[in-house]
């Protein structure tokens, strides 16, 4: 079988994955380094066991369409899979390597106060808009600095958990 | 004693309760709203009802509603847990006036020590030193300024019917006065129903340090040593532990003292607890009682041995309690830490959902209270609150290295939550030193740091290898993508706990 290559993000960071079938198992290669990668998940749960070379690796991965969310030891990962050439083409709302952002509800809740409009310049940290929920008022704030592209709630709206909000360029 | 019970209460704390009740043979009865069908405090208990929508006030805080579900079940008594009504003395009185037994003290006991200006005067009468302060009811705007310079700023504007630490505001010159009363007398009329709020001299660098009580019908009354709960966040507690190391002999034989007056003095029946503010000088002053139990008493149980729910019972039903004074013996140290559905690195964000994945802590020195399993999803509607961890060694240092561990082994997806915050408190060198007050948080700010991942290159390949497998053989009629759902595929037998709504885990 062919190499299959995606691109991957974690955390902040971008990496290059190629993974090629091999003996029943996959050579993966990141940047310069090749592992000979086997990947077994126990079966009916979301423990994940990697064996790369012949060190294993234990993870608890959940995953919701191509995000992946990966708990191993204590450090929680928010990862996104795309193929290399999907990625290329700009496909998916998160595009490649710094493309727009679709900011999303974290709750369910009622949009209080949206504080950004269409065409603003934003800065990291900036409150983007203001949600209640849990008899709490949260502030959403701008993960990283952007160009506000479009705003698609309004104020009183009800709204649902991971429901597109604001669009940051 | 009785033969069935009604928990009016959800979570954490009424599944406690009814673990207490199969321990002494008495059945339990839960009640539900909608959007806790699944909760494991009603798959756990013997009989449940549903008594609403959602909304607490539809529900959890339905007077009516909650009776007819005792009436129903031929519940004997009524356990209303914290929160919700358990501080209500309407809801101890319709209890009482239904016919059916409320676990806790009487209504005018709840109205004397739960007011908080009730309790102030009350002490006061006892010879307890209080944090000084004054009612601000009906006084003009010059005379409360005046009051305030008197008690000395900064000072605290509170609700007198409060609690849970809604609703106060810290006010550190005069010119903030005005509006900050305006606020809390806003806050206090939604949150309790009453705008009454008062004035009190807020104490730098103090200790909150409180004293756990039980006193019987029969006049019997014992107190369980003290408990520290300084590490607060916005006046709520997040870690709290028994013994304290501030607390010396002395010191404790003089707040139990006065704790014991004071409830001997009103008569007091049930468990309580009664919260100091604890100086540098080793000077305490009286904050507030609670009429209830608190989270925290799971610290007091481990290191007592007591079972304070099982305590309340007794009492409830004119039973002598089961320890004398003599009998209570303090046997280590014991910690714990409220683990919350929030985001520590968003603004303490709620985080509800669906909990996709669970594993709790075991082993020696452990327990764990928790009120949510894999597969239920955290309502928006109640207090973020899914699980207290304790720790118990037979030291301090022991106890901290335990809930070290303890944290580490919780695991939870689907939702955030705030155990790397927890897990840099118990880590903090000012925090294994016991160098505590009630500003510990605010001075720490490092605490809310996220430290960086290690190994994103990891976790980048697993989520690599698991996307490459799933599409290599795409499960028939159920494809990825649009509703997000998991997708199985080559060999890789995912659990389906997000999109299945799996139930929740019962234990019996």
């Amino acid at each position: 079988m062919a190499v299959e290559k995606y691109r991957v993000q974690a955390g902040e960071q971008w990496f290059d994955v190629s993974i090629e079938p091999k003996n029943g198992r996959y050579a993966v290669t990141v940047g310069e380094k090749t592992w000979e990668a086997d990947l077994e998940v126990f079966t009916g749960t979301n423990l994940v066991s990697l064996i790369l070379d012949r060190r294993s690796l234990k993870f608890l991965v959940d995953k919701d369409g191509d995000r992946y969310t990966v708990l191993r030891n204590l450090e929680l990962h928010e990862v996104r899979v795309k193929a290399a050439w999907a990625a290329a083409k700009g496909g998916g709302t998160a595009g490649a390597g710094g493309g727009d952002l679709t900011i999303e509800s974290p709750l369910v809740g009622v949009v209080v106060q949206v504080r950004a409009q269409a065409g603003q310049k934003v800065e990291k940290g900036e409150v983007l808009c203001v949600i209640e929920a849990m008899k709490m008022q949260n502030e959403l704030k701008a993960p990283r600095a952007g160009t506000v592209k479009a705003v698609r709630v309004s104020q009183g709206q009800k709204v649902a958990q991971k429901q597109a909000l604001l669009l940051l360029g | 004693m009785f033969k069935k019970i009604l928990i009016a209460n959800r979570g954490e704390v009424a599944l406690r309760i009814m673990r207490t009740c199969t321990d002494m043979d008495v059945l339990s009865v839960a009640v539900f709203s909608d959007a806790d069908r699944k909760s494991p405090h009603v798959t756990y208990a013997d009989e449940a009802y549903h008594i609403g929508p959602p909304p607490p006030r539809e529900s959890y805080l339905n007077i009516e509603a909650v009776l007819r579900a005792a009436k129903e079940s031929k519940a004997e008594a009524i356990h209303p847990g914290y929160g919700f009504l358990s501080e209500n003395p309407d809801f101890a009185q319709a209890v009482v006036d239904a016919g059916i037994v409320f676990i806790g003290p009487t209504a005018a006991q709840i109205r004397a020590m739960g007011n908080k200006l009730g309790a102030r005067r009350l002490m006061q009468k006892a010879g307890v030193p209080i944090v000084p302060g004054a009612t601000v009811e009906s006084a003009s705007v010059e005379a409360l300024k005046k009051l305030a310079k008197e008690i000395g700023y900064p000072v605290l504007v509170k609700p007198a019917s409060g609690g849970g630490g809604k609703g106060m505001h810290v006010v550190q010159a005069e010119e903030e006065l005005e509006g900050a009363l305006d606020i809390a007398r806003r806050e206090a009329m939604s949150a309790f129903g009453s705008s009454t709020v008062y004035l009190e001299r807020y104490l730098h660098r103090v200790r909150h340090i409180e004293i756990q009580i039980a006193r019987d019908t029969r006049g019997h009354a014992i107190h369980l040593g003290e408990r520290e709960c300084s590490v607060q966040r916005r006046h709520q507690k997040i870690v709290e532990e028994c013994p304290s190391v501030a607390v010396t002999k002395d010191l404790r034989a003089r707040m139990v003292k006065a704790a014991l007056a004071a409830v001997n003095a009103v008569g007091y029946n049930g468990v309580g607890t009664l919260e100091f503010l604890v100086d540098d000088q080793k000077n305490f002053y009286f904050l507030e009682m609670n009429t209830r139990l608190q989270v925290e008493h799971t610290v007091t149980e481990r290191v007592t041995g007591v079972d304070l729910v099982k305590q309340q019972l007794l009492i409830a039903s004119g039973e002598e309690l089961s320890w004398t004074q003599d009998q209570i013996k303090f046997n280590g140290w014991a910690v714990e830490c409220r683990v919350s559905a929030e985001d520590p690195y968003n603004n303490f964000m709620p985080s509800p959902g669906v909990i996709s994945v669970l594993y709790e802590p075991g082993g020696p020195g452990v327990r764990v209270d928790s009120g949510v399993s894999e597969g239920f999803e955290i309502p928006v509607y109640y207090d973020p609150m899914i699980a207290k961890l304790i720790a118990w060694g037979r030291n301090r240092d022991e106890a901290i290295r335990r809930m070290r561990r303890v944290l580490g082994e919780y695991k939870l997806l689907g939702i955030r939550n705030n155990i790397p915050f927890l897990l840099a408190i118990v880590r903090h060198p000012n925090f294994v030193a016991g160098d505590l007050h009630t500003g510990f948080l605010d001075e720490h700010t490092d605490l809310f740091q996220q430290e960086a991942n290690a190994s994103p290159e990891y976790a980048a390949i697993v989520a690599a290898l698991l996307e490459h497998a799933s599409k290599q053989k795409p499960r028939t009629g159920a494809p990825n993508g649009a509703n997000g759902s998991n997708g199985g595929g080559a060999g890789l037998a995912w659990r389906s706990a997000v999109q299945g709504g799996a139930w929740g885990r019962s234990w019996r």
